[in-house]
């Protein structure tokens, strides 16, 4: 009997199923008014930010909604210097200008719409440690998705640096990918006009592709924590280390940008918690469960539970493009085939419209990444 | 006058003869009366030639008995007559002797196996009505042969898992490394072989007991008034046993099944003098697994476990055994997380257990026996990290050394009255870890310092029956603890959490030292033949514990001495019960309740992280906890239908008492501790069908574990990201299994010198997909959208299990 068919034999004989994984309904313990802060200060232009969220109940529905009209301002805790952050798209920020500055400390106050205020305590803003090599390396089995049940491919982006001697760091990595983008939208039982996808009296197909009007790069973000705490590794050069996982959703050609912040120990902690609870919580050594608390605060009720954490931290940068062209497998991401409005003789109401703006927002850019190569 | 005085002084001298004489003859009658043999007793194994321990001695003439030893004696001292002896043994044809006991009489008695009679009962008393006679409360016993007969997973025959079919006892789940028992933590329980506490008592990560099954003898589990001769954990003691290779020939055992197979070999070394039992096991069957899932195919679980006995006897009142127990895993498996700052292709765990037991037991007489043990545990944990592009190989390795020295006097005065006395002296060396770079230039050498601590105990305990129908066992221990230098001390600041400053302590200093007084009581009301109450009292300390954030730890986590900030958990723990038997003793029925009351049980602080952590005192949280529950179990332990029942309710808190908002656990209210599991009924049922063939049902099922569901869901940057508020505020569905076991014996012996039989065990016959855990993750476009409908998180369930788990295994035996 040859080695495979002694395996068979034995798997038959057990009909063993280790380590199953299904699909369950998601269960909430939901409760109203948790009031979760994120804020970040950098040393990147156009880099700073808060969010301010509440759970809600709306229409028997749980969700959480970004907090409109609150004050927000950051605190420069040494020279008392107050920015004031306004409110855009879903956020509160500074002026495009503003930008912390290594050695610098800061915090936030807020003040919300209904009186409540939070305060953080103050950050230090620490120097940076600049990358020095990025890598990325093609693994057909790069992770494996319990939704599919199989090994997914993509791009493991390592990068490597050299840790400063005699100093505690603490590195959150965190990053951007530009992928092109060819269709820039999808009007679905409708068509496109005036920005918008609208009906039509007429019949349609199940839908209608509009191909990006200009050079349009898809931008996506990380789904997992990376960081990093160099108490094993002082002084010494760090090589090849993942900080990024870049799954193959299609064959378009990528860029990624790698942001390094260096964190205080407090952040790095909160960012520790966050790392358990969203990568951490599937082995068989998950740990349970933590509140996601950082240092924000409220000052007139010592008992009242902030979610969160306003973090000033220095940025280095680092890019690398990364054709995906001639890669065998399949891409992740379902191929539509491109369905396009007709132009002549068409029975839609004109003008005819073959193509979508390539609009700005965080998930979407017609800004041509820095390394990118046609 | 003088005649008077005359016959008054002839009065006076014929009674003085008179009672010169009365004395005379009271004397001699009384010499007479006095004139006693000693009748001793041995009863063997036809078969194994092995001693048989808890054969149960019956004595027609004086209506008196009483039951063998473990070294299978019974001596009693009698008056010169004849008796008749009777020897009852469950599973074994009972034997009569008449004896005229004239002069000092030793009888051997062999006892033949009569399979139709043996029962499957795995819980069973040491004696048939034990469970009503002795003050001994919460103590239950597994014997070998009933270990094999337990459906198991894959065909193991499984210590621990075993044990979690009785009242009382639980896991983690499917995986779980170590025993939960009345709600107390994994590491609340003393697990000894041979008195050598064992650290980490599973393979692969918790599917199977380390313990290799040939050479167990017996299992015995304490959880109400622990006997004073035992300390160290605050829950129970699991006291396992290697059988004494007590044998004339050679014999050769073994098994050969699908996750491991296992040899043993029993033999004499020295006629008479010198025997040995050297039992092996290894499971090698790991290329398997990518058959099982996709997942593991990169998936490597490689074990071995041994273990040695030599047993030596230089005098007839002399026993000098030695245990050796070796067990070696190695794996690596892709759901469990990786170690965060060590940038390593994987995580390899390579872990060891290493042994040693030399045990001296001396008999003065019949009556009288001094037990002497010295006792090496070792304990080393490794892990291993493959470097990325490069063959170097990081390891992070730490120890745990344990020594012990005992010596128990004890002595039996009368039937009624018997007590022990000890003394004890244990150290505990802890390297909490050494980080060896090898030839890597991006890690450097980390080296924690070696904790020392030594632990002095006085024990003494007396059974005694102040009146009649009434017994007690009435025990004491006092313990001493120190910590001692070289030491470290953190100076950290209690609001803050921060570190201050280290005070260092010299070698040999005394850091921090410890006393507990622990009374054990146990008293046993006999209210008639067949019914008793019973009431119990202990208290416990813990010096040791292990740190660990997740269910059930990994062999890796970090054990911990009693310091100046983790004080000793400490647990006083109260039960009442009552039993009553029927049918002869066959039909046993019992109501426990018990009440524990436990302090400094260790937890941690959200986001712990102990991994090569100098001064982890600030990662944990002692809080209080209370454990109470109502046991019914019902027994029938003999007939061709025989089994048990057994159904628990009861609840395991544990509250945190922290002043810093994000320090406290829901809030410092009392909530479920992760073996709280208010509902549990265990059933067992053997069908003896002939005597080639036993059928056997195990059903558990019992109220899910609790977890932790998410109050809100917020949005960070891409990832949506689950806020907790409250710990354990859910439970997982119920967990319920079956199994089935049937056991083949060989009719006729075609080879005399060869015997084998066959095990087929189906667990899990209904196929029910327990969960293990349920988490959520990120939601991806498409995937399993009719299951997470509207949710921001889709939502994933562990198991381990989803479907039968077949297994056959054959055992053989050559002799």
């Amino acid at each position: 009997m040859n080695k495979i068919s002694i395996k068979y034999f034995f798997a038959l004989l057990s009909l063993v199923y280790l380590g199953c994984i299904n699909p369950v309904e998601p269960e909430f313990e939901f409760k109203e008014g948790l009031v979760f802060i994120e804020g970040i200060a950098t040393t990147v232009k156009g880099g700073s930010y808060v969010i301010i969220n509440k759970s809600v109940n709306e229409f028997g529905i749980n969700k959480t909604k970004f907090e409109k009209g609150a004050s927000v301002s950051f605190v420069n805790s040494v020279s008392g210097q107050t920015v004031e952050l306004v409110e855009l798209e879903g956020a509160y920020v500074p002026s495009i200008e503003f930008k912390a500055n290594v050695g610098e400390q800061w915090e936030i106050q807020i003040t919300l719409e209904d009186g409540r205020q939070y305060y953080s305590q103050s950050e230090t803003v620490l120097e940076s440690v600049p990358i020095t090599n990025i890598k990325a390396t093609y693994n057909p089995e790069l992770q494996f998705n319990n939704g599919t049940g199989s090994f997914e491919p993509g791009h493991a982006v390592s990068i490597t640096f050299n840790d400063p001697i005699s100093e505690e760091n603490y590195y959150y990595w965190t990053f951007k990918s530009y992928e092109n983008l060819l269709i820039c939208q999808v009007c679905f039982d409708g068509i496109y006009r005036g920005g918008l996808c609208g009906p039509t009296d007429i019949a349609t197909p199940d839908y209608f592709s509009y191909t990006c009007d200009t050079d349009c790069w898809k931008v996506r973000y990380p789904e997992s924590i990376s960081i990093f705490d160099d108490k094993f590794s002082d002084g010494k050069t760090t090589t090849d280390l993942i900080v990024a996982n870049v799954p193959l959703y299609t064959k378009e050609n990528i860029v990624v940008e790698i942001q390094q912040l260096s964190l205080t120990p407090d952040a790095y902690d909160y960012y520790k918690v966050l790392k358990d609870l969203v990568d951490n919580s599937s082995g068989f050594n998950a740990p349970p469960p933590a509140a996601l608390i950082g240092n924000m605060f409220n000052p007139n009720d010592a008992d009242d539970f902030v979610f969160g954490r306003f973090t000033a931290a220095a940025t280095s940068t680092i890019d690398i493009f990364i054709e995906r062209g001639n890669i065998p497998e399949n891409q992740l991401d379902p191929q539509m085939p491109m369905s396009i409005e007709p132009t002549f003789m068409s029975p839609y109401p004109a003008p005819a419209t073959i193509e979508a703006p390539c609009n700005e927002s965080r998930f979407k850019t017609a800004i041509q990444p820095e390394v990118w190569m046609n | 006058m003088d005649e008077l005085n005359k016959t008054g002084s002839h009065f006076i001298r014929k009674a003085f003869y008179f009672f010169l004489g009365l004395v005379f003859i009271i004397f001699c009658s009384s010499s007479l009366q006095a004139q006693e043999y000693s009748l001793v007793v041995e009863v063997f194994d036809e078969l194994t030639k092995q001693p048989l321990e808890s054969a149960e001695i019956t004595i027609d003439q004086c209506s008196c008995g009483g039951i063998t030893n473990n070294n299978g004696i019974f001596s009693i001292n009698l008056p010169q007559d004849s008796y008749s002896v009777n020897v009852n043994y469950i599973g074994f044809k009972s034997e009569t002797v008449t004896v005229s006991l004239n002069s000092r009489q030793n009888i051997k008695i062999n006892l033949i196996e009569e399979q139709e009679q043996l029962s499957e009962v795995i819980v069973r008393a040491k004696r048939i009505n034990d469970n009503l006679e002795l003050p001994q409360m919460g103590a239950l016993q597994l014997q070998t042969q009933e270990l094999k007969k337990i459906p198991s997973g894959l065909g193991e025959a499984d210590v621990l898992r075993s044990m979690t079919l009785l009242a009382g006892v639980n896991n983690a789940g499917e995986i779980s490394n170590g025993l939960s028992v009345r709600g107390g933590a994994l590491d609340q329980n003393l697990l000894l072989l041979d008195n050598a506490p064992v650290f980490n008592p599973t393979h692969l990560f918790g599917l199977f007991s380390v313990f290799t099954p040939d050479v167990i003898s017996s299992v015995d589990l304490y959880r109400a008034n622990i006997p004073a001769r035992y300390g160290g954990r605050i829950t129970s003691v699991l006291d396992i046993k290697v059988k004494n290779p007590y044998v004339d020939k050679f014999k050769l055992s073994g098994g050969i099944g699908i996750v491991s197979s296992r040899l043993n070999i029993e033999t004499p070394i020295i006629k008479d003098k010198l025997m040995m039992t050297l039992g092996g096991r290894a499971g090698l069957t790991d290329f398997l697994l990518p058959l099982v899932s996709e997942r593991l195919k990169d998936t490597k679980a490689k074990f071995y476990d041994s273990t040695l006995k030599l047993l030596y006897l230089p005098t007839k009142d002399d026993q000098v055994t030695f245990t050796g127990f070796y067990s070696k895993d190695y794996y690596q498996l892709d759901l469990i997380t990786k170690i965060q700052n060590i940038n390593a292709k994987n995580n390899q765990y390579d872990f060891k257990t290493l042994n040693g037991t030399l045990n001296w037991r001396h008999s003065f007489n019949d009556q009288s026996n001094l037990r002497t043990f010295l006792v090496v545990s070792d304990y080393s944990p490794k892990t291993i990290f493959p470097e990325v592009d490069n063959p170097n190989e990081i390891e992070f390795e730490s120890k745990i050394n344990y020594q012990s020295f005992a010596s128990e006097f004890s002595k039996e005065i009368k039937s009624d009255l018997n007590y022990y006395l000890g003394i004890q002296a244990n150290k505990y060396q802890i390297s909490p870890g050494e980080l060896r770079p090898g030839n890597s230039n991006s890690v450097e050498a980390v080296s924690l310092a070696k904790e020392n601590s030594y632990e002095f105990a006085g024990y003494a305990n007396v059974n005694f029956k102040p009146v009649e129908n009434v017994a007690v066992s009435a025990g004491l221990r006092f313990s001493h603890y120190v910590l001692v230098g070289p030491f470290e001390q953190a100076q950290i600041d209690q609001t803050t959490g921060l570190l201050l400053g280290v005070t260092e302590f010299e070698s040999g200093a005394g850091v921090k030292t410890y006393n507990g007084l622990e009374p054990r009581l146990g008293a046993n009301i006999k209210l008639n033949k067949t019914t008793s109450i019973k009431a119990s009292y202990a208290r416990l300390n813990q010096y040791l514990q292990n740190v660990y954030n997740s269910t059930t730890p990994l062999p890796t986590s970090r054990w911990k001495t009693a310091d100046s900030y983790i004080k000793p958990q400490i647990s006083d723990a109260y039960g009442l019960g009552i039993y009553k038997n029927f049918a002869n003793n066959t039909i046993e029925l019992g109501l426990e309740g018990y009440y524990r009351d436990s302090k400094n049980n260790l937890t941690f602080k959200p986001g712990a992280d102990f991994f090569l952590e100098e001064f982890l005192e600030r990662d944990v949280i002692q809080g209080d906890g209370q454990a109470y529950g109502v046991e019914f179990s019902i027994k029938k332990s003999s007939g061709k239908v025989n089994g048990w029942l057994n159904y628990t309710w009861s609840r395991s808190l544990l509250r945190s008492n922290n002043e810093k908002l994000a320090d406290r656990i829901n809030n410092n209210k009392w909530y479920a501790s992760d073996f709280d599991r208010p509902h549990v009924i265990n059933s067992t049922i053997n069908f003896e069908g002939d005597k080639y063939n036993t059928w056997s049902f195990n059903f558990t099922g019992q109220t899910g574990r609790p977890y932790t569901v998410a109050n809100s869901v917020f949005k960070l940057e891409n990832i949506d990201v689950p806020i907790f508020i409250e710990r354990n505020n859910a439970r997982l569905r119920p967990y319920h299994r079956l199994d089935f076991s049937w056991n083949v014996k060989y009719g006729e012996k075609v080879n005399k010198r060869w015997v084998g039989d066959w095990t087929f065990t189906v667990y899990n016959v209904y196929s029910r997909r327990n969960p293990f855990n349920i988490y959520y993750s990120q939601r991806q476009p498409g995937v399993d959208a009719d299951v997470f409908l509207g949710s921001p998180l889709g939502s994933y369930e562990l198991s381990i299990l989803n479907s039968p788990l077949i297994s056959l295994t054959y055992n053989f035996v050559f002799q």
